[in-house]
């Protein structure tokens, strides 16, 4: 089940992405729309990531070492 | 010279001061340089001019403990030995690498970076290398570093004609050293096969052993066993502290300003932690190698910072249209801990066409070597962050604790240990000459001397460990 969310993910991710060269508004549509379907699927796929922040406001979530301002 | 087998040897009548047992990088290094003083060296290559199937075999062992290569593919029985397959990656061990660290075990060699800067031009030389350049600092945490691709000399290859031409350098094919004969302080002679059949012994004044991370102590543990101790008298270490150096695929980075990263020729950029850094978190030596991913690549890891951070993704993916930004696969290849329970010993119950039992290597990969990786990525991760440069993504498997991936790298077909320098006879088999500890004519060439792995491909620092033996053995040797 993992593997076909992440396939899905992917393929659909790769497609939106090329057609979000073409114009801005896609682009915003394209990112609004990884996001909504992220976090969804992360949810639900993946295993929970150890949330962390330290002095320097940096945090781990999902596997990256993000700043807090990457959130926002 | 070079000599198809003994029996062409011998009928040339020459006198060899030195035996040098293997032609690869640390043999051949040595030899040049005794040769270059006036004195005559005979150096004996257990396999002929070519791989061959039936001369591989004798390299077959077994491996207990954590996944590795099979014992006759990593590493070559021919004339240059294993500097026929070297990928040619160069870059001496770090001076840090040289110290006694607290956290480390056994950590601490008897010799220090700056003993081996005397030798790094005539290993430029052999190496096809260019000037080295000091580490860049990229904050007070990560260092930038420089690993160059040298042309991956093949050394029997390089220097096939002068081997030919000289006068002074013998080297023998097809001879195998089975067993060396020892009585306690020195060497007596060794006991040699030709093309398989027992063919007498070489006698010389001095021996040294340079068969490789792996070869060198099962030579020297049957030798040993043989002579009831008379070849190592002191070898409570021998086999012992045996290193590779683990090698994973646990991230990719997005980087912003992909100007900023002097990527190579090949698209590769490498980055090691300070030894404040280690210090402070209890980490050995590491080297985050960066690979460049083509534009294809990119859009997934852009897709998966999207569900997480929208604006960096955009700024990200801005910079992708006009190639300001890049991805990179980050591959790691870390340090591991010299310890006594990694080793190498003889097999009870098989043994080569010589009658030499198999080796059996115990390796296994401990905490010290998890927490290096994961906390080192972590270090990286967040220097790329807190610069800027770009944003870090640890693999699933590294950050939920879960097992080894067996399908990447896994290590580096670096054999080093089994024979370490130190002056503590309980933990090192030689001094910090390559000598090996109570023997006055015996000393072992190669990266089973290191006493600690550093992060960074060995074939640099064995030569210029050879050059140094060398120039210590032209000084010893008498004409």
């Amino acid at each position: 089940m993992r593997k076909r969310i992440s396939d899905f993910r992917e393929r659909k991710a790769i497609l939106v992405m090329i057609e979000s060269k073409q114009n801005p508004l896609t682009r915003r549509l394209f990112l609004f729309g990884m996001l909504s379907l992220g976090v969804l699927f992360r949810l639900r796929s993946a295993q929970p990531a150890a949330n962390k922040t330290n002095d320097d406001e940096l945090i781990e979530t999902g596997g990256w070492i993000l700043k807090k301002s990457d959130l926002l | 010279m070079i000599f198809e087998d003994v029996t062409a040897y011998r009928s040339a009548e020459l006198v060899a001061k030195v035996c040098i047992i293997g032609t690869g990088p640390s043999g051949m290094a040595i030899a040049l340089q005794l040769a270059h003083a006036g004195i005559p060296v005979v150096m004996l290559e257990a396999g002929s001019t070519d791989f061959s199937d039936e001369s591989q075999d004798f390299y077959k062992g077994k491996v207990e403990g954590d996944f590795y290569f099979d014992l006759d593919i990593t590493r070559l029985r021919f004339i240059g030995g294993s500097s026929n397959h070297w990928a040619g990656w160069c870059r001496v061990l770090d001076a840090h690498d040289f110290d006694e660290r607290s956290w480390i075990p056994n950590s601490g060699w008897p010799i220090i970076r700056a003993d081996l800067e005397p030798y790094l031009s005539a290993t430029r030389v052999m190496l096809d290398l260019p000037e080295l350049r000091p580490n860049k600092p990229v904050n007070e945490d990560i260092d930038w570093i420089q690993l160059i691709k040298s042309p991956a000399v093949r050394v029997a290859t390089k220097y096939r004609t002068t081997l030919e031409q000289s006068k002074l350098i013998s080297v023998v094919l097809n001879t195998m050293v089975s067993e060396l004969k020892g009585n306690g302080s020195r060497i007596t002679s060794a006991n040699i096969l030709s093309k398989g059949k027992p063919a007498g012994e070489i006698v010389a004044d001095t021996f040294v052993v340079c068969t490789g991370g792996l070869e060198n102590s099962r030579l020297l543990l049957w030798s040993n066993e043989k002579s009831n101790g008379g070849v190592v008298p002191k070898a409570n270490a021998l086999g012992k502290y045996w290193m590779e150096h683990p090698q994973f695929e646990p991230a990719h980075a997005l980087l912003y300003d992909a100007g900023a990263f002097e990527f190579d020729a090949t698209g590769e950029a490498f980055f090691s932690p300070s030894p404040a850094a280690m210090e402070r978190l209890g980490i050995m030596n590491f080297g985050a190698r960066l690979i460049q991913l083509p534009y294809h690549g990119v859009k997934r890891l852009v897709a998966d910072l999207a569900c997480f951070a929208p604006e960096a993704a955009e700024w990200v993916a801005t910079g992708l249209d006009t190639k300001l930004s890049c991805a990179a696969q980050i591959y790691c290849g870390w340090e591991q801990s010299p310890i006594e329970a990694n080793n190498i010993t003889l097999s009870k119950n098989e043994r080569d066409a010589a009658g030499v039992p198999r080796m059996v290597l115990n390796w296994k990969k401990g905490d010290l070597e998890r927490k290096t990786l994961l906390e080192g990525m972590r270090l990286f991760g967040e220097t790329l962050a807190k610069t800027d440069l770009g944003r870090l993504r640890f693999e699933q498997w590294l950050i939920n604790n879960e097992p080894y991936p067996n399908d990447e790298e896994i290590a580096g077909h670096h054999h080093m240990g089994g024979t370490r320098m130190g002056t503590d006879p309980l933990i090192s088999v030689v001094d910090s000459d390559c000598k090996v500890h109570g023997m006055a004519n015996l000393y072992i060439g190669g990266s089973s001397v290191f006493v600690t792995s550093g992060h960074t491909n060995p074939t640099t620092t064995i030569t210029a460990l050879a050059h140094r033996l060398g120039d210590h053995l032209v000084k010893k040797v008498k004409i």
